[in-house]
């Protein structure tokens, strides 16, 4: 493999990638020891890959998010059909609307909102997400499936939110925002607030870092 | 006159040149009479029905309009002042509410320098600054001198220390402007007859096509054409043919001119860093982009463009620019270009990119994304056949199904065979589209956000729909097998790691260990 520059090069990265960042502080030993970083740069960014050697991101097992997410949402669900549904049944209408107070209305309603708080509940049951050194992976979606891969170098700030039966069920949201705008920023909803916690403190950790690091290749940076 | 250069802190504040009172006078005027012209409208109907009012109102009334305006002018020049600390641009502005600005030169992306044709008497310009970020995050200078501007320009250039990239490194950096393209007048008004403005000023036509057609009846019946008129009536499909050709060729003849207003002596150079482009007939604009902020350029050919053998680049940076907006200044657009020389061109731009924007056909997705839209599109004709019968209780609309199944057929083939993609030397190239093409490049290590969705029946199927989410939009390629996509995700997340700085800081204390 190391008949090359190039191959020397690529062994190089991937050795270092797993030596230096597979090891506690290996980021801050990294963060300290930027000179030369701009010359392997120019080597190893255009070359072709050995695509079987770089990390699978489909053999990553997800983990289910919390087991409360499930009722949370068939609640918040039932409870938002349940609303939509007296609004049918009850709404004072100065004329008479077709439909309006209804029984086959009422209970088409009603039938729908059960059906969405169960696929609902469904579907937060299949929720999963991992994190890894370098990115995070969120999983989605009952008839149609999503799957993002955030890639941490790219997240700007993070936020965690949380409704009013979010918090009685303990459950937080963690928005993490990118600089490609809403579609690209990534929302993990359904962790329990500690793990939320240490996914953040993780996040920002590594976002400090990176702007460290950051700052310091370009101070060095002789162009 | 020329910028001075004085120590930082001692730069004096400047203001914008006293002729921006009669620009910004003017610009708030028209803005408004843009943005409400229903409300003025009505407004309008409203005094002519209402006999109290009469001229002599209506005059005091735009009077003290105009006047109040004119104060509001007058005192935000007074409180507009700008300066220039080091590599720091300061903006102070705001009539009730002040505001300073500060802007950092190294987070400009896009400078553009406007002349329309009522600043040119007076030798100013308007400089816009672009910052990644949402539209707030933008800066504008109206009405400065020339000097001034090209001074502020060159100072806020020279300041912003972009990150050398591969490229950089290996070529000469020189801040002189090499020129890339010079485009020819035909070449523009190919643009122009080739461009997507027919489409937009046909749309915006259209509600007056009966006003106007009530016009030319009328006006014709007074003439000696109305044997001509009546030979029309007679002949209903000549008529409509005659008067579709006519509306087209008046569009397109608009659509040229408007092409050859704003893309009048087009030339396109680049500096270490930032490509410029100049031109404007009336209005003459200045725009220039950081190479290092580039984030995807857009291969554009029309339908008519590929008659024509016609096509141009759009050059995305960071921020979504809305698609109606392409053309309206805001994003950096080269015109005029025939397929291999844009293709040469987005090589002179990223020389990494050559590989994968003259590689040919890519490689295609599934067939099933072919049946999948042919079942959706014709699912939809079908039903709005159904509901028209439904509605106007007679069965003749479903007779249009005949047509509307192989219509959608050869839509859903047009599309399946519009896109294609491939993936090189760090690049990716996704071509989307039905009858017109649009293909887009970009290099992996720009992607902010990887997203695999796909439906009950594209599991079933084994294939996916991947969306690469850049800064300045989304890419997405349907119906691909879930294996290609597992090998683009992972070498698109490593692409993206390997550009981090803790990578390639990572990687240079090892080629340093390894060198010892």
């Amino acid at each position: 493999m190391a008949s090359s520059d190039q191959d020397r090069s690529e062994a190089a990265y991937v050795t270092t990638f797993v030596a230096v960042m597979g090891f506690p502080g290996g980021r801050a030993y990294a963060t300290l020891h930027p000179p030369l970083c701009m010359g392997p740069h120019v080597n190893f960014s255009n070359e072709p890959l050995d695509i079987a050697q770089l990390p699978a991101w489909q053999a990553v097992a997800l983990q289910p998010v919390a087991p409360v997410f499930a009722l949370c949402r068939l609640l918040a669900t039932l409870f938002n059909g349940a609303v939509l549904t007296a609004a049918v049944a009850f709404a004072p209408t100065p004329e008479r609307v077709p439909g309006v107070g209804e029984p086959w209305l009422i209970a088409g309603v009603a039938g729908v909102s059960v059906v969405a708080a169960i696929s609902g509940w469904l579907e937060a049951r299949r929720r999963g997400w991992a994190l890894r050194r370098h990115d995070l992976i969120y999983r989605f979606g009952l008839i149609v499936q999503t799957t993002a891969v955030l890639p941490l170098i790219r997240v700007q700030h993070v936020e965690m939110a949380s409704g009013p039966l979010e918090r009685a069920c303990g459950l937080v949201r963690l928005n993490c925002y990118t600089a490609g705008g809403a579609g690209a920023d990534l929302v993990v909803a359904g962790l329990d607030r500690a793990t939320a916690e240490r996914v953040r403190h993780y996040l920002l950790d590594r976002l400090h870092t990176d702007g460290d690091s950051a700052a310091m290749a370009a101070d060095d940076d002789p162009a | 006159m020329t910028l001075r250069k004085p120590a930082p802190e001692t730069a004096d504040w400047q203001r914008l040149s006293p002729w921006a009172v009669g620009f910004l006078f003017l610009r708030v005027i028209v803005d408004f009479a843009r943005n409400n012209i229903p409300a003025l409208a009505g407004a309008g109907a409203g005094i002519t029905f209402i006999e109290r009012i009469g001229l002599r109102e209506i005059a005091v009334g735009g009077a003290l309009i105009a006047l109040v305006v004119l104060l509001v002018c007058l005192v935000y020049y007074r409180r507009f002042a700008f300066r220039v600390d080091g590599d720091t641009l300061r903006v102070r502005k705001g009539v009730v509410e002040r505001t300073e600005l500060k802007v950092r030169a190294e987070r400009i992306q896009h400078i553009a320098v406007e002349q329309p044709l009522y600043l040119r008497c007076f030798g100013l310009v308007r400089l816009r600054l672009d910052t990644p970020g949402a539209a707030a995050a933008q800066v504008e200078l109206p009405g400065i001198r020339a000097e001034l501007a090209a001074g502020l320009r060159a100072r806020l250039s020279a300041a912003a220390p972009e990150v050398a990239t591969a490229a950089e490194e290996a070529e000469p950096t020189t801040d002189e402007a090499r020129p890339l393209y010079r485009a020819r007048s035909r070449a523009i008004l190919r643009h122009g007859a080739a461009s997507n403005y027919a489409y937009v000023l046909a749309a915006g036509v259209a509600p007056f096509l009966g006003e106007i057609e009530r016009l030319l009846r009328w006006w014709l019946s007074d003439s000696d054409l109305a044997a001509a008129l009546e030979f029309l009536d007679a002949r209903p499909w000549l008529s409509g043919a005659a008067i579709a050709f006519g509306v087209l060729a008046i569009l397109v003849t608009l659509s040229m001119a408007v092409a050859w207003f704003r893309f009048h002596g087009f030339t396109l150079s680049r500096t270490s860093d930032r490509l410029v482009q100049r031109s404007g007939l009336l209005n003459r604009h200045e725009q220039a982009l950081s190479r290092s902020r580039l984030q995807a350029i857009e291969h554009v050919q029309t339908a008519a463009g590929r008659v024509l053998g016609c096509s141009h680049l759009i050059c995305r940076q960071i921020g979504a620019v809305l698609p109606g907006e392409e053309s309206a200044g805001r994003s950096f657009l080269i015109p005029g270009l025939t397929p291999a020389r844009a293709n040469a061109m987005i090589g002179e731009l990223w020389p990494e990119a050559a590989d994968a924007a003259t590689a040919g056909p890519g490689e295609r997705v599934s067939r099933r994304y072919m049946r999948a839209l042919a079942l959706r599109f014709s699912a939809l004709g079908v039903l709005l056949a159904g509901v028209s019968a439904a509605m106007l209780a007679t069965p003749e609309p479903l007779a249009a199904v005949a047509i509307v199944i192989p219509v959608a057929i050869a839509a859903a083939w047009l599309r399946w065979r519009a896109v294609s993609f491939q993936a090189s030397g760090g690049f990716v190239e996704v071509r989307r589209g039905l009858l017109g093409w649009r293909s887009t490049v970009f290099p992996e290590h720009n992607v902010q956000r990887v997203t695999v969705r796909a439906n009950w029946f594209q599991r079933r199927y084994g294939v996916a729909d991947l969306t690469y989410t850049l800064a300045s939009g989304a890419v997405t390629i349907p119906w691909i097998p879930r294996k290609r996509i597992d090998i683009l995700v992972n070498t698109a997340l490593y692409r993206v790691e390997a550009a981090s700085p803790v990578t390639l800081v990572a990687a240079g204390t090892d080629e340093r260990a390894a060198g010892t």
